[in-house]
């Protein structure tokens, strides 16, 4: 070998080595440099949002935006167990199970840099009770709720009322001993109090006295009030075509937000539109904001599509379907029909027989083409979530023809009871047209009658069925929470108002608010039985005609990292990235 | 050849005269496009008929093919969205269009042509308050009008009929009102004035019969306006409703689906394309036939 072989050889040796040690000790690419430089995360929602007001927030839609710009003193993880938000821990609760103790985190700031203390918390909640939403019943439990929630005072009025903490806005089961501590007293017991305050984007949200004092209805609409704690704030709106939020420098909060702009268009109002334009590019999303119904016949193409099936994610959500009776009539529910449950047994077999004539695993199939949704054969509280009766335990999901034609023989002989029915529905969800038109067909082939089917926009549909304005509708629930309070309360329940407000089938039965009052203040395995023993009653008297449970629909570029779902919600804004691409 | 001659010298030496429907029926006939619009609206009435009482498979039976699937053996025309028979509903829908065509134009005369040849005839205070009604209903428009009433009385085929008839009856009664105001004055009328016929007996036994022929035009060309009219308020969603199919609500149905089954906006909008062309064309004929003067 030649001297400079040697050389040659060492040179080599010693570069090799080099390279070798700086593959394992290495430092791997950082995350960073696959990040894309523009770091705007855009996708569609169909229609404007109604409010970002936490206090007042009704849609899903609402709520998906809103859990990015507040939080409360507990939240939902990715897998949906309740964990400290603001609070610095899980809150310590009496032997009693009344008492609940938060200690608040002392870095938590607004994004106007306004510091979060107790006083924020006990505003927060004292309003969300008093200006009575539809989500004001989550805090239902604590003490002095009911004297708030009889609150006629509005906009400023009601502000002056909150400031000089004046008792009839005032809920007494809220206390704060120190600047951060929140001490909240229940009037009985709730094991599903956390739950519901852990519900994001609603009633337990926590909002800037400073900010929504400016205009205390509409904060929320201007940029500049609309203040929350979340990682990201509105920079922009423009109703009805866009909306646009800006990361919040310094977020207390983690993961820190990598994205600096999220971009909503409200622009495009079809789901099919929009799927195109995220086709073609235009957006990096598509099913976040509440709007995971995607229509069968695109989920269809998008499968056959190769490039693209990989982007479609199918997730069962806490969503239930069935039809809804009429099942009171009085001043206030208009509707009449024949499935009152005043009609006695007659109406029961009426309402038996219209269950059992509907083949719902055909409904499925057809309907769904068994993509977009599954059978509900569990009762109505969806699989997986608590209070489920189990697979093939609802008997009113049951196909039945002849015994449903052996029913309505009995209850309606001359066909006078069932003539001129209509079923009402809102077509804004792709599945509601069909299903109505498969019920249709299902109820006359089967039974032998006609019941005309009638569209109705959907916030239009909403208000008439809780008005008791529809003899037959379509209904549903989408879970807020993992426990059967937010099923049997809200839906049933005289905490919302049933029989005559707030309540679709008028259902009303001093048995059942008596054992849902029992139930609520219960937890653990007492509490699960009562609340069974409830779906039973709902079943015993054919309150409903379980349909389906439905999946979400979602699309997501291959680029876009960290963004998914839940079968609750969206994962939030903050753990997303985009990556180069 | 003396019986020959005598033969020839008896037959009639005045020339051939045909009636004036004859004298039409001629003229259509040459009209290549008229004729084939003839048969085609014929087969399609006819088909129409056979449809009530029989169809592949029933119109509102769902399930009976896999939803969206396309042509095949067992469904010519393939299946929509709830699996139902496309063909089936094409032949249905058929029905609708046809009667709404031809229901909303016998309305239209019964309306129309009465009004039309009151206001010419006697013109004046009469004719000034039909026209200024005429001119009212042309100032708002049709399909507001016939949204408005279907919301007051409600989506089903009568009133359907009847809201299309509510914005197309001007059209006849101006034109029978165009064509009194110039018969009037004709000395036929005059001389059947002056022998003491009555205003009614003038009116339907002298006026109307010459105003046949462009009354026949019109009505045929109502036809087809009709139909597109009930297509797109049940495109709409607010003409007829399920499970009863039109052809326009078939076709919105399948606008959702257009990227993968194709077919289901295709049947219904080549059936309605079809029998509009069909009535237009027939229409051209029949004015051409009828009115020969108006010829290009």
């Amino acid at each position: 070998m030649t001297p400079a072989s040697v050389r040659y050889l060492k040179a080599l040796c010693v570069g090799g080595v080099a390279i070798l040690v700086a593959i394992a000790c290495g430092n791997p690419t950082p995350q960073s440099s696959n990040l894309a430089s523009n770091q705007t995360l855009t996708f569609p929602i169909l229609a404007d949002f109604g409010t970002l007001d936490p206090a007042v927030s009704d849609a899903e839609t609402d709520q998906e935006i809103q859990q990015n710009m507040f939080d409360g003193l507990v939240k939902f993880d990715n897998n949906l167990n309740v964990v400290p938000d603001i609070a610095a821990s899980m809150p310590t609760v009496s032997s009693d199970g009344k008492t609940y103790t938060f200690k608040l985190r002392t870095d938590v700031t607004f994004s106007n840099g306004d510091k979060v203390t107790s006083k924020d918390v006990l505003y927060s909640w004292n309003r969300s009770a008093a200006m009575q939403g539809a989500y004001a019943t989550n805090l239902s439990a604590i003490e002095g709720y009911d004297k708030v929630s009889k609150n006629t005072a509005s906009g400023a009025a009601l502000e002056a009322l909150l400031e000089k903490n004046d008792p009839s806005v005032t809920l007494t089961g809220l206390t704060a001993p120190d600047a951060s501590t929140v001490m909240v007293k229940l009037a009985n017991p709730a094991g599903w109090f956390l739950p519901a305050i852990a519900l994001s984007g609603s009633t337990g949200e926590i909002v800037d006295v400073n900010a929504v004092k400016q205009d205390f209805d509409n904060w929320w609409t201007n940029p500049a009030t609309a203040i929350g704690t979340g990682p990201f704030k509105m920079t922009s709106r423009v109703p009805k075509q866009s909306v646009d939020f800006a990361a919040v420098s310094n977020w207390w909060g983690s993961p820190k937000p990598t994205l600096t702009k999220v971009h909503l268009d409200v622009s495009v109002t079809d789901p099919s539109t929009a799927i195109t334009k995220y086709e073609q590019g235009g957006y990096d999303v598509y099913g976040y904001g509440g709007y995971s119904n995607m229509p069968v016949a695109d989920i269809k193409r998008i499968q056959a599509t190769s490039n693209e099936s990989s982007q479609l994610l199918l997730q069962p959500k806490v969503r239930s379907y069935w039809v809804s009776f009429n099942m009171v009539h009085d001043a206030k529910r208009t509707a009449a029909g024949p499935f009152l449950l005043a009609n006695g047994q007659s109406a029961h077999d009426l309402r038996m027989a219209f269950a059992l004539a509907v083949d719902k695993a055909k409904l499925v199939t057809v309907v769904c083409q068994d993509i977009v949704c599954t059978q509900a054969t569990g009762g109505l509280i969806v699989k997986g979530l608590t209070g489920y009766l189990g697979d093939g335990q609802d008997p009113l999901a049951k196909f039945d023809a002849a015994q449903a034609k052996t029913l309505l023989k009995s209850a309606d002989p001359d066909g006078t009871k069932t003539k001129g029915l209509t079923y009402t529905y809102d077509p804004e969800n792709s599945l509601n047209k069909p299903t109505a038109e498969f019920l249709q067909s299902q109820w006359h082939d089967n039974l032998g009658v006609d019941v005309a089917i009638q569209p109705v926009s959907h916030s239009q549909f909403i208000k008439g069925r809780l008005k008791g304005q529809y003899v037959l509708s379509r209904d549903g629930w989408q879970a807020d929470y993992n426990h059967p309070q937010d099923w049997y309360d809200n839906l049933w329940g005289h905490v919302v108002g049933c029989p005559d407000s707030g309540c679709s089938t008028g259902y009303d039965t001093k048995a059942y608010d008596d054992l849902l009052d029992k139930a609520d203040t219960e937890s653990g395995d007492q509490a699960n039985a009562d609340y069974k023993a409830l779906a039973q009653m709902l079943i015993n008297d054919v309150v409903y005609i379980p349909l389906y449970y439905s999946k979400g629909a979602f699309l997501f570029k291959p680029y876009v990292k960290g963004a998914g779902t839940n079968n609750f919600s969206d994962f939030h804004w903050n753990e997303i990235q985009i990556l180069s691409h | 050849m003396a019986a020959t001659a005598a033969a020839v010298v008896t037959r009639p030496i005045a020339p051939e005269q045909a009636s004036l429907w004859s004298d039409a029926w001629r003229r259509l006939r040459r009209n290549r496009m008229a004729l084939i619009s003839a048969v085609y609206l014929t087969l399609l009435v006819v088909v129409a008929i056979v449809a009530i009482f029989k169809t592949p498979y029933s119109y509102r039976a769902v399930g009976v093919a896999l939803p969206y699937s396309g042509p095949s053996a067992a469904n010519w025309l393939g299946a929509d969205i709830l699996g139902r028979d496309v063909l089936s509903r094409l032949l249905v829908g058929a029905q609708i269009s046809l009667i709404v065509g031809v229901g909303t134009q016998v309305l239209v005369l019964a309306v129309g042509v009465p009004i039309g040849l009151i206001a010419g005839y006697y013109k004046g205070v009469a004719d000034s308050v039909v026209s200024f009604i005429i001119n009212v209903f042309y100032g708002i428009p049709d399909l507001l009008v016939a949204m408005i009433l279907l919301l007051l009385l409600g989506p089903s085929l009568n009133n359907i009929i009847i809201a299309i008839v509510a914005t197309r009856w001007m059209d006849m009664t101006r034109l029978v009102r165009g064509q009194t105001l110039a018969l009037r004055e004709r000395e036929f009328i005059e001389a059947a004035r002056a022998s003491g016929a009555k205003p009614l007996k003038i009116l339907f036994g002298h006026i109307l019969p010459n105003a046949l022929g462009p009354i026949i035009v019109q009505a045929t060309f109502g036809v087809p306006a009709a139909i597109l009219f009930e297509a797109f308020l049940s495109f709409l969603g607010i003409g007829v409703q399920p499970p009863t199919p039109s052809w326009g609500s078939m076709a919105s149905d399948g606008l959702a689906a257009i990227r993968i089954a194709p077919h289901m906006v295709l049947a219904p909008s080549i059936a309605l394309s079809l029998t509009l062309m069909a009535f237009n064309f027939l229409g051209d004929g029949l004015r051409d036939a009828l009115d020969p003067r108006s010829r290009r």
